[in-house]
């Protein structure tokens, strides 16, 4: 465990500096005072932000580290459109850390039960329907609304209600394709399905559960709803992209204002190879929410654990896929690295599920052990 | 359970990658020639190009030691061909 541990933290000491030389850069070649203050800042906040709040709230060190690189990889990608947008992205970052510490501690309060479970229900749908009751907003909280409905999900898999959960599971999907946002509405009847299938004892309910959502999927789809046009895809925006930081500074040929801009700016200034690295963080962050799973003791955990780990992985996922050209629907928001401050604030509540239920995980292998001591 | 949630991972993890390569594999061997230089390959159109500053000035100019405005466009002899920083930032 002391080996592991050293290990993180060499790597997290590796990746400030990363983050204090790759603000340097424009700050020498500019000479602007912002850029060098955040190339001081930044890597003392992260430090800050990891000692902190995660002793506070014991949240996951491995995890949230991971979680603020990307959204340090956010600031970096923002630098190159202007000094306000760059500090905008550390402001959505920081305050995304009060529901990375809401998400902590609800989970360690939760006692699975039907009532409390029905409350998380609601207004997960609530959120999720809140572009058919305001069709003129231009943000989405469908992120927010898929995390809270997960947690009502795996709260009524631990306690057998298949039922609730699958009726909770299927009107989420029939909200999402009724508003049209058809890549979420993927994204959640898939994960619907896998937690589905690994949280509940009976292959049947499994079995219904796909079933139906693949059934309402090609119902409302293929009869209802209109099909998406064939979205362009972004390979010529991919193919401009470097290999490597180039020695100077890319025209912005990609627009700033969409969720998926930040992940398409990081590529043009700082390469492939950064882009990359930014995927291997993401796919350490999903690693670490698996083993998570893996170790805990309650079903419910496990189940929200491994739901957790499918949004972000299939979300991460639909976002490439889009991009590539491969799925005709808009790429969305990638995990932390986004520059739309709900699905921000929706990936840290997640990552804050995450943390409470390691420190739940913490807390039962403390019992373990004192027990243990006491046995002798 | 654990079992399963090992494959789900697994398998998400692969498709990631597998994803990731595919893309970046796709759009620099599109026909299974790499292009020779990034330029070579499908260009941004220029309408589509947006100006980091919509007023036209540079976001990270110096207020106290402003650069001063270049009357005329330099000739290549003066500035380095390609070097886009000093037309990006007014330099």
């Amino acid at each position: 465990m002391r080996k592991h541990s050293s290990f993180r933290s060499r790597v997290f000491v590796l990746l400030l500096v990363l983050f204090a030389a790759a603000f340097l850069l424009p700050a020498s070649r500019t000479g602007s005072p912002v850029l060098y203050m955040l190339a001081a800042a930044v890597p003392v906040v992260m430090l800050l932000l990891l000692f902190l709040p995660a002793g506070l709230f014991s949240l996951d060190r491995s995890s949230l580290s991971a979680a603020l690189s990307l959204c340090g990889f956010g600031m970096l990608a923002a630098v190159y459109i202007s000094p306000d947008e760059t500090l905008s992205q550390g402001m959505r970052c920081i305050a995304a850390l009060f529901f990375l510490a809401f998400g902590a501690v609800l989970v360690r309060a939760f006692r699975p039960s039907v009532p409390a479970a029905v409350l998380p229900a609601l207004c997960g749908l609530a959120l999720i329907s809140f572009p058919l009751w305001l069709p003129s907003v231009s943000f989405s909280l469908a992120e927010g609304g898929m995390a809270l409905l997960l947690f009502a999900v795996a709260a009524f898999l631990s306690l057998r209600q298949y039922f609730p959960a699958l009726s909770a599971s299927l009107v989420g999907t029939f909200l999402l394709l009724l508003g049209q946002d058809y890549g979420t509405a993927v994204v959640w009847g898939l994960v619907s399905v896998l937690v589905f299938w690994t949280g509940s004892d009976s292959l049947l309910w499994s079995g219904i559960s796909l079933v139906s959502s693949a059934g309402l999927f090609a119902i409302l789809t293929g009869f209802v709803l209109p099909v998406p046009d064939a979205a362009p895809g972004m390979l010529s925006r991919i193919a401009a992209m470097p290999l490597i930081p180039p020695e100077t500074i890319a025209e912005d040929s990609a627009g700033f204002g969409s969720p998926e801009s930040l992940y398409f700016l990081l590529g043009e200034q700082y390469g492939l190879v950064f882009l990359f690295c930014a995927l291997l963080l993401l796919i350490a962050l999903l690693i670490r929410g698996a083993s998570l799973a893996l170790h805990t003791r309650k079903s419910f955990h496990a189940s929200l654990s491994l739901g957790i780990v499918l949004l972000l992985g299939l979300r991460a996922l639909l976002f490439l896929a889009a991009a590539a050209g491969l799925l005709p629907v808009a790429p969305g928001a990638f995990p932390f690295l986004t520059s739309s401050a709900p699905d921000l604030f929706a990936h840290f509540f997640l990552l804050g599920l995450l943390s409470g239920v390691s420190a739940r995980n913490d807390a039962d292998l403390e019992e373990d052990a004192r027990l243990a001591m006491l046995a002798h | 359970m654990r079992y399963r949630i090992r494959i789900i991972t697994l398998v998400l993890v692969c498709a990631l990658l597998a994803v990731a390569l595919w893309t970046a594999k796709s759009a620099w061997y599109p026909d299974g020639i790499r292009p020779d230089t990034p330029e070579e390959a499908v260009q941004p159109v220029a309408s589509e190009v947006s100006s980091p500053s919509p007023s036209g000035q540079d976001p990270w100019a110096d207020p106290v030691n402003p650069a001063p405005a270049a009357e005329t466009v330099p000739s290549p002899e003066e500035t380095p061909a390609s070097d886009p920083l000093f037309n990006t930032f007014g330099l």
